[in-house]
């Protein structure tokens, strides 16, 4: 029972050491040209000191709610994926995922619809130049 | 090699037949997206068929609306998407007409956002997606697909609010809208979270057995106390389904509680009503037709279908713990705040805003007296065993019949309103000011008519269909025996002599008062007077033809709470039945003495 937690402690220790060694590495070996601006505080293009009402450009919303929009669409592959075999099958699956009916497309057009819709968005999105910055 | 073929399967052919069985819907979501795309890749000079594209779509649903709303094949309900959505004759009528008052909008919402220069090219298209999450508030059978449609209704119509961009109130119109309504929209999740906690389900018949079983469980609490005080011990496993259904009922009556407030947020009831003059007065004319038509029809839909049909088990709609007792409060409140304040308003989009409001609340009373009738319906079925009380169900569907139709004929009048106040605007100013209506029938007869016939139906005057439906609404309501409702009943008629009030200030300033020396310029185009003659038109006919409207309206709200399948295909079929053997003479007003008035 407690082996098969085994892999996730593997994982969380190669995550911990990878992160670890990553950061090591760019502080070692990463080329160090302070200047006042790199030096500041890291806030999205926006001068971090100063009144906090300013105005800034629309623009960062615009991208934010795309980027939200074409991430949650990732977000549905994976269950999506994760039951592709029982989508594709028009019978029950046999033992080790063998499909025990007839091959059909049926998974692949139903994603092909919902990817048919996004890709639309993203044509009116490139279209109607939302993704250009200037 | 060659492709594997495609295999029509059970889950692909099912997944068609579920798009044939929702074909308006399908229809209107789809002409969305064609819009959409219309409007990003068409040639420039491609932007003027966008109205002509939208309408030819609409009317395809429309037809499709028609197969599906005489089939009989729809009366036991069918549900598609494995019980997601529903289709039966109460939704088939709720397409017909969301997709009719999307028409509406759309015919007029082009010249003048081309008149007001912020013409933009996806306002058919989100014309068009809000009308499909209307129409999927219809069909829910699902919290979530309530969710879903509630959800893609409003965020369209967010936008359409703020799409004037060169006027600021629409900026705050849709910023106080938006704000507002996704706090509402939180509320309604959070409920609807609790709600699945209590019940374990998300499908409305999942959701009336859990409620139904959280009571049983929880009342058994008085069995287990009698036993304590008797000196017997308690099986654990016995306390442990009473302390279950308690838990459980502790998380179901907030949940109901807060997805109750939502709806009544989106129907803008008092005390929730506080967006509604801003967001109507600030949003395009057009935009707010459809939200005072399209949006309101949702809103009731959704209250329909969830709260009368879903939420009508005895315990949830009688003391201590029912919800009606509070949306009567709701109701009281709504019809009196709205018609008192639409009395002190000389802006004609106010007004009107006030008036939907005070509509809302005649209406809140029906979804009121409905629940309380399904209620005693259930209690008798428990008692009694089998079918219980049929004078509570058939009271309670009748009850339903009058709030749909109600809606309806409001939504027609209000469209053909508001339309008008939108045509009176050629010269990018809206004549908002009552004065600014002076002497308009001399200018414009026509129009002027439209318009009084529209506000004379929104009052309830005898020949409109407007009459009929207070007087259908507020008979089911007083056939109510609870005392509290038929004072309700009386208030709400002394409420409707206010409304009278208001709404003949602006008919006598268009027929008596001389004209200002500068006309009033308005609307090219022939896209609102149509929809004011159609308007008007139709709030004459359905008065005059009221019985078989009436038959209609009944047809689709028989059977409301039933879930789909045979039984209630049979309640339907009989009233179907006897509705053809009936004598065929021409039907004519039917002109019934009311209890009430």
């Amino acid at each position: 029972m407690a082996a098969s937690y085994l892999p996730a402690l593997v994982f969380l220790a190669f995550a911990a050491v990878m992160a670890t060694v990553l950061l090591l590495l760019t502080m070692v070996l990463g080329p160090k040209r302070r200047t006042p601006i790199k030096d500041e505080p890291f806030e999205c293009g926006s001068d971090p000191i100063g009144s906090p009402r300013v105005k800034f450009g629309v623009k960062f919303y615009q991208v934010a709610i795309l980027f939200l929009v074409f991430d949650i669409e990732v977000a549905f592959l994976y269950p999506w994926a994760s039951l592709f075999r029982e989508l594709s099958c028009t019978g029950p699956l046999g033992p080790g995922g063998v499909c025990t009916g007839a091959p059909t497309l049926f998974g692949l057009a139903e994603m092909l619809v919902f990817l048919g819709i996004l890709v639309l968005a993203l044509g009116y999105v490139l279209r109607k130049r939302a993704l250009d910055w200037a | 090699m060659t492709h594997a073929p495609f295999v029509a399967d059970t889950m692909a052919s099912a997944t068609l037949q579920d798009l044939g069985h929702l074909a308006p819907m399908a229809i209107v979501g789809l002409w969305g997206l064609l819009l959409m795309a219309t409007d990003a890749f068409a040639a420039v000079g491609f932007r003027h068929f966008q109205r002509r594209i939208a309408l030819f779509g609409l009317a395809l649903a429309f037809v499709a609306g028609l197969t599906i709303y005489g089939n009989a094949d729809y009366d036991g309900g069918v549900e598609v998407f494995r019980g997601f959505l529903v289709v039966d004759p109460f939704s088939a009528i709720l397409d017909l007409v969301l997709v009719g008052l999307c028409a509406g909008t759309v015919l007029v919402a082009g010249d003048y956002a081309r008149t007001h220069r912020f013409e933009y090219g996806e306002q058919e298209s989100l014309l068009c997606i809000a009308t499909f999450g209307a129409m999927m508030v219809g069909h829910a059978h699902d919290l979530l697909a309530l969710f879903l449609g509630i959800e893609t209704m409003s965020i369209s119509v967010y936008v359409l609010v703020g799409a004037r961009w060169n006027a600021k109130p629409s900026a705050e119109a849709a910023l106080k809208y938006f704000l507002m309504g996704a706090f509402a929209s939180a509320i309604l999740l959070m409920g609807i979270a609790l709600l699945y906690g209590a019940t374990g389900a998300t499908a409305f018949e999942g959701i009336r057995g859990g409620v139904a079983e959280a009571f049983t469980r929880w009342l058994r609490i008085n069995d287990l106390a009698r036993a304590l005080d008797q000196g017997h011990t308690a099986s654990p496993a016995a306390s442990d389904l009473v302390i279950q259904g308690v838990a459980k009922a502790a998380l179901l009556i907030p949940g109901v509680l807060l997805v109750l407030g939502a709806l009544l947020f989106k129907v803008s009831a008092v005390p929730m009503h506080m967006w509604t003059p801003d967001a109507y007065e600030g949003a395009p004319t057009p935009v707010t037709a459809f939200m005072a038509s399209v949006v309101k029809v949702a809103g009731v839909a959704a209250l329909l279908r969830l709260f009368v049909a879903t939420f009508s088990t005895h315990r949830l709609v009688t003391a201590p713990y029912g919800w009606t007792t509070a949306v009567a409060l709701v109701a009281f409140l709504t019809m009196t705040v709205g018609n008192l304040a639409a009395v002190r308003q000389s802006n004609v989009k106010r007004l009107l805003a006030y008036s939907s409001i005070a509509h809302v609340g005649y209406l809140l009373l029906g979804v009121v007296a409905a629940a309380n009738f399904y209620g005693e319906a259930f209690a008798s079925d428990a008692t009694l065993g089998g079918d219980g009380l049929s004078w509570s169900r058939d009271a309670g569907d009748t009850a339903v019949a009058s709030v749909l139709l109600y809606i309806v004929v409001y939504a027609v009048a209000s469209l053909g309103a508001f339309v008008t106040v939108a045509w009176l605007s050629g010269n990018k100013h809206e004549a908002l000011e009552a004065y600014q209506w002076s002497g308009l029938a001399r200018r414009h007869p026509g129009m002027a008519l439209g318009m009084t016939v529209c506000l004379l139906s929104l009052m309830g005057l005898p020949p409109m269909a407007g009459f009929f439906g207070k007087l259908f609404l507020f008979r089911a309501v007083f056939e109510n025996s609870n005392p509290w409702l038929q004072f309700l009943v009386v208030w709400a008629l002394l409420n409707a002599v206010v409304g009278a009030y208001y709404y003949l200030r602006l008919v006598v300033a268009m027929y008596f008062h001389t004209p200002p020396k500068t006309a009033p310029v308005v609307l090219p185009g022939k896209g609102a007077p149509a929809v004011v003659a159609v308007t008007a038109g139709l709030s004459v006919a359905l008065g005059v033809l009221m019985q078989p409207t009436l038959d209609r309206a009944d047809l689709a709200a028989r059977a409301f709470n039933y879930p789909p399948g045979p039984s209630k295909a049979r309640r339907v079929d009989g009233l179907r039945a006897a509705w053809e053997a009936r004598d065929p003479t021409p039907p004519v007003a039917a002109e019934e003495p009311s209890p009430g008035t």
